[in-house]
């Protein structure tokens, strides 16, 4: 996959790092090397400070959104483009999700198979009315991917390899819980914070005369003034001025998730969350353990999650349990599916659409 | 039905354990979940509920334990047991003319935060000349489209079909 380009952000921490001996980590290092102005400096200071804030905040439903698209489209971008066929005809037509006309087409008919099976999922889940999107991306490769918001990819390599719908509930159900448990909030927070620190100290260095930073000063007032509004929690998610922002965010998340992926306790999780949530919708998870148990370790397969042996070893310790507590239960002791014998659970054939597909 | 003779027992997720008491509050995952008359799918539908709502829990069914006895709207009746949690659903916040605040699923659902297609600063950001130039197929307008199709496509699946689906599921585990 190709990596996100070097953003402005970026260019201004470079700058910053050369002027000021940043890779140090010592903030205060870093801002006399910015800056010789006392002045400066304390503005500095109070613009980290109100940075570090933006970490704490709470992200809104319209904010994951903007973010949330954003990031879809560089997977879809990267993944080769979605299995559907656009209507020609007018182009504003395409805003009106729920009047756009849609053609009976294989390729849409697959959009609309896996969106049937990933909505059902996702309306037992504890986000039932956001806006799930379930979309078929292009490659070959065999992965998964989940955006903030509700947006959902699985490969058409990976749609090769699921035996059966539990297998791939299985696959959708994993992803659900990455963006139920909001799992992308733990990079994209920090990512806020490090860009907005960039741009702090890009501010105090234009001041302080840097000729790099100082050719990016328009797009840099743009984005100030995003941020700005953004620290004092009056950003509008919606108004397409704010849109360097977005990108600045979205591509730096974009190449920090590239790198290194979500931690491995946020996968092991997502699994365990994604057979409660397919169980609970009446899938046996005997089809997703038996999947990840086929996927070859080392390679680029699911690129930053645990090796395949130690996810099934997980998720079968944890069905073990969940057998044993069920044949010593008692009627009387709580519900879940966990609280029941899931072998019973059905391995459901694939939809004729997905079969056709293959 | 091969699940009605299930034992039930200990709750054991990542390791911890819980376990429920008589009258304790339960809630409703998925939506139109029918609080039956009799722990059988065919029986009498008492009432309707949607995702977050609150029940009082009543135990499991003795001879159908994959049946729980609720108490909701004033009514009691029988939920499978795959439509409860422990856990109310998660809250939205959404910034609103009176500030932020944050919304129950049901109140999101209505307010019209939820479903809006791609967002507006996704699309800006998809439309920039920059993200558009060179020779990377498709280019971000044209993956922007696919997106836009493929929302549409998400949007107009109905509660019927998803119904159906659910059914699908149930008639294989007959």
């Amino acid at each position: 996959m190709r990596r996100a380009l070097l953003s402005l952000a970026f260019l201004a921490l470079v700058a910053c790092a050369a002027a000021g001996g940043f890779m140090s980590g010592n903030p205060n290092q870093m801002i006399s090397g910015v800056t010789e102005s006392a002045g400066t400096a304390i503005e500095l200071t109070q613009k980290l400070a109100e940075c570090d804030k933006l970490g704490e905040a709470e992200v809104t439903i319209d904010e994951e959104r903007a973010i949330g698209g954003s990031v879809a489209m560089n997977w879809i971008q990267q993944g080769g483009g979605l299995m559907v066929d656009v209507p020609t005809g007018d182009p504003k037509a395409l805003e009106s999700a729920k009047t756009l006309a849609i053609g009976d087409t294989p390729r849409n008919q697959l959009t609309s198979y896996l969106n049937v099976v990933g909505r059902n999922l996702a309306a037992r889940s504890s986000r039932p009315n956001i806006q799930w999107t379930f979309g078929v991306l292009e490659t070959e490769d065999v992965n998964a991917i989940a955006a903030p918001g509700g947006y959902i990819f699985v490969t058409r390599g990976l749609l090769r390899r699921v035996k059966d719908e539990a297998a791939l509930a299985g696959v959708l159900s994993h992803e659900i819980s990455h963006v139920t448990r909001r799992d992308a909030f733990v990079i994209y927070q920090k990512t806020k914070v490090d860009q907005c620190k960039s741009l702090a100290y890009g501010k105090a260095g234009q001041k302080e005369g840097n000729a790099l930073l100082r050719q990016y000063a328009p797009q840099a007032s743009a984005i100030n003034s995003s941020l700005s509004a953004l620290s004092g929690g009056v950003l509008d998610w919606n108004n397409v001025a704010n849109a360097a922002l977005v990108g600045l965010f979205s591509d730096e998340f974009v190449h920090r998730y590239l790198e290194s992926g979500y931690a491995r306790d946020q996968e092991l999780n997502a699994d365990a969350a994604g057979i409660e949530l397919a169980a609970a919708s009446g899938y046996s998870p005997r089809g997703f353990v038996e999947f990840v148990g086929t996927l070859p370790p080392g390679q680029n397969v699911f690129a930053h999650h645990p090796p395949p042996a130690d996810r099934v070893a997980a998720m079968k310790l944890m069905l073990g349990k969940t057998k044993l507590a069920s044949m010593t239960g008692s009627p009387g002791a709580p519900f879940s599916p966990f609280s029941h014998d899931l072998s019973a659970l059905p391995m459901i054939p694939l939809h004729d659409e997905l079969a056709a597909a293959r | 039905m091969r699940r009605a003779g299930m034992a039930l027992g200990l709750l054991l997720v990542g390791g911890g354990a819980w376990a429920l008491t008589m009258g304790d509050r339960v809630y409703i995952r998925g939506r139109n979940v029918a609080v039956l008359q009799s722990a059988a799918p065919d029986a009498t539908t008492l009432v309707k509920l949607q995702p977050g709502d609150a029940v009082v829990w009543r135990g499991a069914d003795k001879k159908k334990p994959a049946w729980h006895k609720v108490e909701a709207s004033g009514k009691s009746g029988f939920v499978y047991y795959a439509n409860l949690s422990d856990r109310p659903p998660a809250t939205e916040l959404v910034i609103s003319t009176e500030g932020a605040k944050k919304l129950d699923q049901q109140s999101f659902a209505s307010s019209g935060a939820a479903g809006k297609g791609v967002a507006p600063l996704a699309e800006a950001y998809a439309r920039q000349p920059e993200k558009n130039k060179g020779d990377i197929r498709p280019t971000m307008a044209e993956v922007l489209r696919q997106l836009q199709t493929t929302e549409a496509i998400a949007a107009q699946r109905t509660d019927a079909q998803l119904a159906a689906q659910a059914a699908r599921i149930a008639g294989a585990a007959q």
